[in-house]
């Protein structure tokens, strides 16, 4: 892991032209760009495409960076921009809220069952795609931002272009409605483990 | 509702004021940087105070688990699993693209200058043909040219980033082998009247015979027609020549965009410029060459030609089986597995030659009354001998 400040001096570089430094930053940050720009749109190869864009206008246009920024925050920008631009161009209508009811016939299961369920694999992906698809596009984006990428409510408020306090204001409503999707179980397992 | 927001000063636990979270809910507790601290590490000071209160407030261990289980799942959740080998290719493909924009550019001056004859003789066919031309640069370029494909075709993308050479399977049981740097893009299967493929860098094709099917490479400018037959294609994404070189068989070669494609691609037959065994054509920019007879091969592309492909025969006169997949070894890059003890000297005796890497292994096992099995990187070839 680099820091803001080995960010910087590689970009310092790739201004001038030093492609070694331009890979290392793709090295460096590609990953969780590409994680980033998938959480906004659920889409892989949209993602992809959007951090390839970012990149490739960023060695072609070089010489037109602003030698001091925020690199990490900058790049993040750029392929939020990126990624919401592609998306339009698919015509991807992806920001309503919606709604998934609980699905698994809980009524139906005995709390042995139902623990066995929740401690395998299968379960848990469905409850992790079930999850992305209760929050809203920017549900899931603040929550990436926050929980993966690490960036405090005031650089998230920064890169969307929104209020800290709208910032809080959506993480919290996110984190509800995963918690009320999670506490039914857990209350289940609880009982089961502590009596 | 505004959030508290405490900044308790992380991994200095004196400094933490136990009471507050007793008002937190789950969804608070959640945001707590000194909570998901706990959850995600394995921090034996935040374990140790977590621990303590828990059991100072046992009526709160509902609220604890559902906020562990949010910043669980919300790990989970942003952690969408791009592989290594995913990075790798995206990287690829970013330097494909820069070079194809930082390509020197010798259409960019070529166009100039035609554009200002052109002005002065006829203004109006000047731009027609500064168009044509602009649109003939821009549509042949190894990306656009798949962008298109995809419209048609499901494509599945190959690439040689760092092996030598790579054996490429087609779904019609052709074999390509990429030299390093080479991209090829072709459908998930061959539908309709004709089998298409995208090339860049340099590739050596064994096309599986079938007449009813021509099989067309695209590769830049030029594309290059063929029945079923063996050649190498030499297409760099940054310069502007295309070399075909032929070793069996015959192929057509002509310009994209050109009136021939239309009509090339109507016919099953081959016509216009044929390349016959050993023949060679360079095409630069829209000029198709003098097809010339093979260079001699130290002035060939591939620097350890003597090695490879082109110039290998695959004659075997009662060979043992063991030189026979030796061959094919060298040739193709591939491990053969087999049971050397058992099958090592079994005599084959065959006269392959452009026969895609799938039908060879299929006449040398048949002769053998083996079986084998090609996958990625390598052939296990089973069977019981010849004694």
């Amino acid at each position: 892991m680099l820091d803001e400040s080995a960010y910087l001096q590689l970009w310092q570089k790739i201004i001038k032209g030093d492609r070694k430094a331009f890979e290392k930053l793709f090295d460096a940050l590609g990953k969780e760009l590409v994680s980033y720009a998938y959480k906004i749109s659920l889409d892989r190869a949209l993602a992809k495409d959007a951090v390839q864009d970012v990149f490739v206008d960023l060695w072609l246009y070089r010489s037109n960076l602003n030698e001091d920024v925020q690199v990490k925050f900058y790049l993040y920008r750029c392929v939020r921009r990126a990624t919401t631009k592609l998306l339009k161009r698919d015509n991807q209508e992806n920001t309503e809220v919606q709604w998934y009811p609980m699905d698994f016939e809980a009524d139906e299961l005995s709390p042995e069952m139902l623990l066995c369920r929740i401690e395998s694999e299968s379960f848990q992906e469905a409850q992790i795609e079930k999850s992305l698809k209760i929050l809203s596009e920017r549900e899931r984006e603040i929550i990436t931002l926050k929980y993966y990428s690490n960036l405090k409510l005031r650089e998230i408020a920064n890169l969307l272009e929104i209020k800290e306090q709208t910032v809080a204001n959506i993480l919290q409503k996110a984190l509800t409605k995963l918690r009320q999707q999670l506490s039914y179980l857990i209350s289940i397992v609880l009982f089961f483990i502590f009596g | 509702m505004p959030l508290p927001r405490l900044n308790f000063p992380i991994n200095n636990q004196t400094n933490v004021d136990v009471n507050n979270y007793v008002s937190y809910t789950p969804e608070e507790l959640a945001q707590d940087q000194y909570f998901i601290q706990w959850v995600n590490a394995t921090d034996l000071a935040a374990e140790n105070f977590w621990q303590n209160w828990l059991e100072t407030y046992p009526f709160k261990r509902k609220d604890i688990e559902i906020a562990r289980q949010i910043v669980l799942l919300t790990n989970q959740m942003a952690d969408s699993d791009f592989s290594d080998d995913e990075m790798v290719e995206l990287k690829s493909a970013i330097f494909v693209q820069i070079a194809q924009y930082e390509t020197p550019s010798i259409w960019g001056r070529f166009r100039q200058n035609w554009a200002w004859v052109a002005v002065a003789a006829s203004l109006a066919l000047g731009i027609g043909l500064w168009w044509q031309k602009s649109q003939l640069v821009s549509d042949n370029t190894y990306l656009a040219q798949v962008n298109m494909a995809k419209k048609k075709y499901e494509i599945i993308e190959s690439l040689n980033l760092n092996e030598e050479q790579k054996v490429v399977s087609l779904p019609d049981g052709s074999s390509i082998m990429l030299k390093k740097g080479a991209r090829i893009s072709y459908p998930e299967s061959f539908e309709g009247d004709k089998r298409e493929v995208y090339l860049t860098g340099e590739a050596f094709f064994e096309v599986a015979k079938d007449a009813t099917k021509p099989f067309f490479v695209h590769a830049n400018q030029v594309i290059t027609k063929v029945l079923g037959t063996s050649f190498t294609i030499r297409a760099v994404a940054d310069a502007p020549t295309v070399t075909v070189n032929v070793k069996t068989g015959r192929v057509a070669v002509f310009l994209a965009n050109s009136q021939e494609e239309t009509q090339q691609a109507q016919t099953k037959k081959l016509e216009g410029l044929v390349l016959s065994p050993g023949e060679r054509v360079v095409v630069e920019e829209n000029n198709i060459g003098a097809v010339q007879a093979p260079k001699p091969f130290s002035e060939t592309v591939s620097p350890n030609t003597s090695q490879s492909i082109e110039h290998i025969s695959f004659e075997f006169n009662e060979t043992p089986l063991k030189d026979v997949f030796a061959r094919i070894e060298q040739v193709y890059h591939l491990k053969v597995e087999y049971n050397e003890h058992l099958m090592g000297n079994c005599p084959v005796t065959a006269s392959l030659t452009d026969e895609p890497l799938n039908q060879k292994l299929h006449l040398i096992c048949k002769a053998v009354r083996a079986n084998y099995v090609l996958s990625e990187g390598k052939v296990v070839v089973s069977g019981a001998g010849c004694e």
